[in-house]
């Protein structure tokens, strides 16, 4: 293993043995979206421990999350958060603050702006690898680079697997396989009672940004991978990994059609 | 005063809004945009439509709101600042970059927090009140607990989307077509890929497609919670549904404001916007959570609407000749109506139509063809004709 820093995302998969270079990020129960399970402050007992909570939050959420941070207790290390409601709730607290506003931090002046507020922040993995190290040289801190993990690209309110079941008459599944009719793109449908994320059906991997500086920690997302942490990490760091993709990183998008 | 902002495209549509009544429009620059591939508008047509807004007391917002990339940045502090010089009343922004820079640099702008923030929560606002916001536009999921508590804890004005199209995503955090047709959806290039459809192991394909959103039933209410202004989407819709939907609204809030909104008045204003629109409407989020009622499940569901008959071009008060750019046929004998912001709307059977040279023909069948129609009523350039829409259910 290469003297790199990780945070893993937690899943079934994940059987929590502790690493020098590892630390856990477990998605908190009532504020995340997009994973079959989620984990109350109480079932997590490793040490430096961080908290994700990818949600939009509204006012009954911000409620809760006010309960919630009475009891944080010493072993969270700090927390990965996409409302800035959760910055301003926190602010004053000893947590290290992480930013993973999903697609919005893909230019290096706007991460420097979160940068004077947080800790550091993921960079979008919607970019390519020049932007992306255009990025890492600029940024004024160290910053978190998605290294590898199903991607999310969309994130809705709704209950779609739920709404779909209920309008065909057919049993609700919380996890679809989909099939974009005419390209035949898969992608994968997770719902929980806070709405519904489509992920990439392969696994985006980040390897070849293994060796670039300026970066605080790679993102490791165990979600759908059925993988445990070394495995994870030997595959990020050999970059083999099955049904994988490099995606944006070398898919430069357009928008204006003229 | 609740404000009615409406979008333009374009100057002949910036005008139709305020002709129609909108009290603000929001307009797109060359740049910047979320609607990259709408005719958007130059530095000097905005000039020329801040001089035209002002000129009438009204407002124009100008939309930065892309999520920018490096290949953004370089000219982007040049542009607000000539943004400024203009004289536009705001910008609507949410990269957080954008608002760093208006305040670090003292450019002289209102900020209106564009709804790709998708604020629902009283702290993400003051976290963005801390950077000179003046205005959010609320996340198009926002409850009336979120409006509310919302209004109590800062002192922001609040903008509400209340007719439109729905993304199907939360607001900005969807990148579903940028995988699919490389074109990137929060740069203006959104393929609306939660149009499409999606085959499982089911019989049926999965659909995710939202219906629209329309707020009739909750104007009262969320006049009440204190927001200041009701926003219509879409930019790249043509003169007719702006002004449909405009004047719909413009007369709906000068009823609610003066205690004379009947529950009659709301079913036919919103059966005039439901013909209208491609698509059906529902009042989504504010309320309760949308469901399986509030979305299609066959993919473009989307009817071609061939209401709009002809826009008036000119009207002679002495020969009560109506001049008409024909849009959809119509022929001798149809039953139709005129309806413009200076009028009641009016039924009107055509009982004779005029070519361009006085000749007598029986329907107005190409598009934009002049023909001239004899009616007894007054009326002025930008005034429309429609099919007849009964106000009986």
């Amino acid at each position: 293993m290469k003297s790199l820093k990780y945070l893993v995302i937690v899943s079934e998969s994940i059987s929590l043995k502790e690493y020098d270079n590892v630390n856990y990020v477990f998605p908190l129960s009532s504020f995340c979206v997009g994973f079959n399970k989620t984990y109350d402050l109480n079932e997590i007992k490793i040490n430096n421990a961080y908290l994700y909570l990818n949600r939009l939050l509204d006012t009954s959420d911000i409620k809760r999350l006010q309960e919630v941070l009475k009891k944080m207790p010493n072993n969270i290390k700090g927390i990965i958060f996409e409302d800035m409601g959760v910055y301003e709730l926190t602010k004053d607290l000893k947590l290290e603050k992480i930013l993973y506003a999903i697609h919005a931090n893909c230019n290096y002046q706007t991460i420097n702006a979160y940068l004077k507020k947080v800790d550091s922040v993921v960079i979008s993995p919607d970019i390519t690898l020049e932007e992306t190290k255009e990025i890492l040289k600029k940024a004024n801190k160290e910053v978190i680079l998605y290294g590898l993990g199903h991607l999310n690209y969309m994130y809705t309110r709704r209950t779609l697997n739920s709404n779909y079941a209920k309008h065909f008459n057919y049993e609700i599944n919380k996890e679809l396989n989909l099939e974009e009719t005419v390209t035949k793109m898969p992608f994968i449908s997770i719902e929980n009672e806070y709405g519904t994320v489509l992920y990439d059906d392969k696994i985006y991997n980040a390897s070849i940004l293994q060796n670039e500086e300026n970066v605080f920690a790679f993102l490791i997302n165990s979600f759908h991978t059925n993988l445990d942490t070394l495995e994870l990490i030997k595959a990020f760091e050999e970059n083999k990994i099955n049904n994988s993709t490099t995606r944006f990183l070398e898919q430069k998008t357009m928008f204006k059609l003229k | 005063m609740i404000e009615l902002l409406a979008p333009a495209g374009d100057l002949e549509k910036l005008k139709i809004a305020f002709l129609y009544g909108a009290d603000a429009v929001y307009i797109g620059g060359e740049k910047y945009s979320l609607r990259a591939n709408a005719k958007n508008f130059t530095l000097e047509e905005m000039k020329e439509a801040v001089n035209y807004a002002h000129s009438l007391n009204k407002k124009v917002y100008v939309t930065v709101n892309i999520i920018l990339h490096n290949e953004d940045l370089d000219d982007l502090k040049e542009y607000l600042i000539n943004l400024s010089k203009i004289g536009i009343d705001a910008i609507i922004a949410s990269d957080l970059y954008v608002l760093d820079l208006i305040k670090s640099e003292n450019i002289s702008l209102e900020v209106h927090l564009s709804t790709q923030a998708s604020v629902l929560n009283q702290y993400a606002a003051k976290f963005y009140q801390n950077y000179n916001v003046k205005r959010i536009v609320l996340a198009r999921e926002a409850n009336e607990e979120d409006i509310k508590k919302i209004k109590e804890e800062t002192d922001l004005d609040l903008e509400c989307f209340i007719h439109g199209a729905m993304c199907t995503s939360m607001s900005g955090r969807c990148i579903m077509s940028n995988v699919l047709t490389n074109r990137d959806a929060n740069r203006g290039g959104c393929a609306q890929v939660c149009r499409w459809t999606f085959n499982t192991s089911n019989d049926q394909v999965f659909s995710m497609s939202s219906k629209d959103l329309n707020l009739i039933p909750f104007m009262q209410k969320m006049i009440d919670l204190g927001v200041n202004s009701f926003k219509i989407e879409g930019r790249m819709r043509g003169i007719y549904y702006l002004a449909t939907i405009i004047l719909c609204y413009r007369r709906m809030i000068d009823k609610l404001l003066n205690n004379e909104l009947t529950i009659e008045d709301s079913k036919y204003y919103l059966k005039v916007l439901n013909r209208c629109a491609n698509r059906e409407s529902a009042p989504q989020f504010l309320n309760k959570l949308p469901d399986e009622n509030d979305q299609y499940f066959l993919g473009r569901v989307e009817e071609s609407n061939q209401d709009f008959l002809g826009l008036v071009l000119d009207f002679d008060e002495k020969t009560k000749m109506a001049t008409i750019e024909e849009r959809n046929l119509f022929k001798k004998g149809d039953i139709v109506e005129f309806f413009g912001p200076q009028m009641e709307t009016i039924s009107y059977k055509i009982n004779k139509i005029y070519d361009a040279d006085n000749n007598i023909i029986l329907c107005a069948n190409h598009p934009k063809m002049i023909v001239k129609l004899k009616v007894e009523f007054l009326l002025k350039k930008y005034d429309m004709m429609r099919i007849k829409i009964d106000k009986q259910a």
